[in-house]
């Protein structure tokens, strides 16, 4: 609950300072949205001239590319915009205040600053989503959305997992930014369904980073096009890797030493 | 007033040590961006991992018997490992874009009023210098990659590279033009850093990143025919493979847009100047 009420804190904080320039909160949710949109109608193009996508039709990638959307607004929502940052704390020496807090430090520094604006991709995939499941007019039960939500909270965990053990190089190099770039490609990856992936390809992205389990799997469960049995999968993933960037993370802090706060 | 010989010798010295400062700062440019070698690494395997998801999209794609537009598997490959190299190479002039409203926001190009150093010409020579560094790390990257995928065979003659050079050099150029004319935007306004990304969004869209243009809809592709963007990526990847009818006819089309936007910003710049204020500076 404490954590919960942290978060909430830092929240409304956040939203305070976006806000606090109304034409310019608006402005940059627009553009986001405008974004998104475009990378939507990119999809629509490609299905101008083609029927299907190794057995994905054009409804099944608008639900699918929803799900992307949504999964990139709510970590921008929750995660992304802090663990984005650490490497600008620790050069500014900030991050030694964050340590001396009486609250877990990888929680803190993956929160406190969130990207209110950014979340308009959320939105814009909720209605690719909406739309999508209209066209395809799918037979959706109950269980199927329970074990979507259920795959798709897994799927969110993975992404953090992977974001702040990248961003672990940060305590060894103040060149850390980059590590921003490799996991925005992780995560765009994650717009194309992962059953594309062949060879080695196959297995790096299903069982050495597992994105397979952050959009494709939990669309799957809600089109019915798997077994409902992957939303067990989903959860062991998450687990698995909350459990080795919590290793990583522990490790990487033990090693930090700072230069200066 | 006639030249007499004294004033003809006092010229060209004072042109030369001009060239050399800019060279000087250019020279600058390279020695700080190759302290950053870790975050040219990072972002070359970041664009492998891109190009990776692209090349098993496409595969699947025509494995079903699928084709898109006149693009066959190996040029639809081909153009998406050139976005990225392009990406990597010239697409820093985005940065001097946002680093151009940080220094009219903080009072920094007041240095630059009071000294014989010309701001925006400071600017280039920065692009320049990173941009000589990602060409020479990005060119044997990219390569590599075309070799490891056996596409090897698909590198132009020397006449089409040379096409894609001279294309490329206006698509630099470009984009230098267009995100510093929109920096000035800070002369104006406080949130110029939105229209920046206004600007990156609707670029990405209209230069030929995310699809090529001529995958567009008919009425589109005759719009951004009339747009500086698709000389941004579209036009020197068509040059490379060779798709481009009248490169005469096309690279005046680039030229004419550089010299348009270098009337427009050094303009935009002079009128910005004159409301500038370096308070405290």
């Amino acid at each position: 609950m404490r954590y919960l009420r942290i978060y909430w804190a830092l929240l409304k904080t956040n939203t305070i300072t976006s806000t606090m320039y109304r034409a310019n909160f608006f402005v940059g949710t627009l553009i986001t949205a405008l974004e998104t949109l475009a990378a939507f109608y990119t999809i629509k193009i490609i299905f101008n001239h083609v029927t299907g996508i190794n057995h994905w039709s054009y409804p099944d990638m608008l639900v699918l590319s929803g799900a992307f959307f949504i999964a990139n607004g709510i970590s921008w929502f929750t995660f992304r915009a802090g663990v984005d940052q650490i490497d600008q704390l620790i050069n500014k020496g900030d991050f030694d205040s964050l340590l001396t807090k009486p609250i877990s430090s990888q929680f803190l520094v993956s929160i406190y600053r969130l990207d209110v604006e950014d979340s308009a991709r959320g939105l814009v995939g909720l209605v690719v989503l909406w739309y999508g499941l209209k066209l395809g007019n799918y037979d959706i039960s109950m269980l199927q959305i329970l074990l979507f939500i259920l795959a798709f909270i897994a799927g969110e965990i993975i992404l953090y997992s992977i974001q702040i053990s990248l961003k672990t190089i940060s305590f060894k190099s103040i060149q850390g930014w980059a590590t921003n770039n490799i996991f925005f490609r992780f995560q765009e990856l994650n717009q194309y369904p992962m059953d594309i992936y062949r060879g080695f390809a196959r297995v790096l992205y299903t069982a050495l980073i597992p994105l397979l389990f952050v959009t494709t799997v939990p669309v799957k469960i809600l089109l019915g096009k798997d077994s409902l049995w992957l939303a067990v999968g989903s959860i062991v993933a998450a687990i698995w890797c909350l459990v080795i960037s919590r290793m990583i993370w522990k490790f990487a802090v033990k090693h930090y030493s700072s230069a200066s706060s | 007033m006639i030249a007499t010989p004294t004033s003809i010798h006092s010229a060209r010295p004072e042109q030369k040590r001009t060239a050399n400062k800019y060279f000087r700062s250019y020279r600058n440019s390279i020695s700080v961006f190759l302290q950053y070698r870790l975050n040219l690494g990072l972002f070359a395997i970041g664009h492998t991992i891109s190009l990776s998801g692209l090349f098993f999209l496409w595969l699947a794609i025509y494995d079903n018997g699928g084709k898109v537009g006149n693009y066959t598997f190996e040029e639809i490959i081909i153009y998406y490992v050139l976005i990225s190299f392009l990406r990597m190479t010239i697409n820093d002039a985005v940065g001097a874009g946002f680093q151009m409203i940080e220094d009219i926001k903080n009072g920094l190009i007041t240095a630059f009023i009071i000294k014989p150093f010309n701001y925006l010409g400071s600017v280039w020579a920065d692009v320049l210098g990173k941009t000589t560094v990602n060409f020479i790390f990005v060119i044997p990257i990219t390569l590599l990659i075309l070799w490891s995928s056996d596409f090897l065979h698909i590198l132009p003659n020397i006449q089409n590279t040379l096409i894609f050079i001279g294309f490329t050099a206006i698509a630099l150029t470009l984009y230098y033009l267009i995100y510093t004319l929109v920096g000035t935007g800070a002369f104006w306004a406080d949130s110029s850093r939105n229209y920046i990304y206004a600007t990156i969004v609707l670029s990405n869209f209209l230069n030929g990143s995310l699809i090529p243009l001529d995958l567009f809809p008919l009425w589109f592709q005759t719009a951004s025919k009339y747009s500086p963007f698709q000389f941004l990526m579209f036009v020197p990847i068509q040059a490379f493979l060779g798709k481009i009818s009248n490169p005469v006819l096309t690279f005046a089309g680039g030229i004419f847009w550089i010299i348009i936007l270098t009337i427009l910003l050094r303009l935009l710049y002079r009128f910005g100047l004159k409301k500038y204020e370096g308070i405290g500076i």
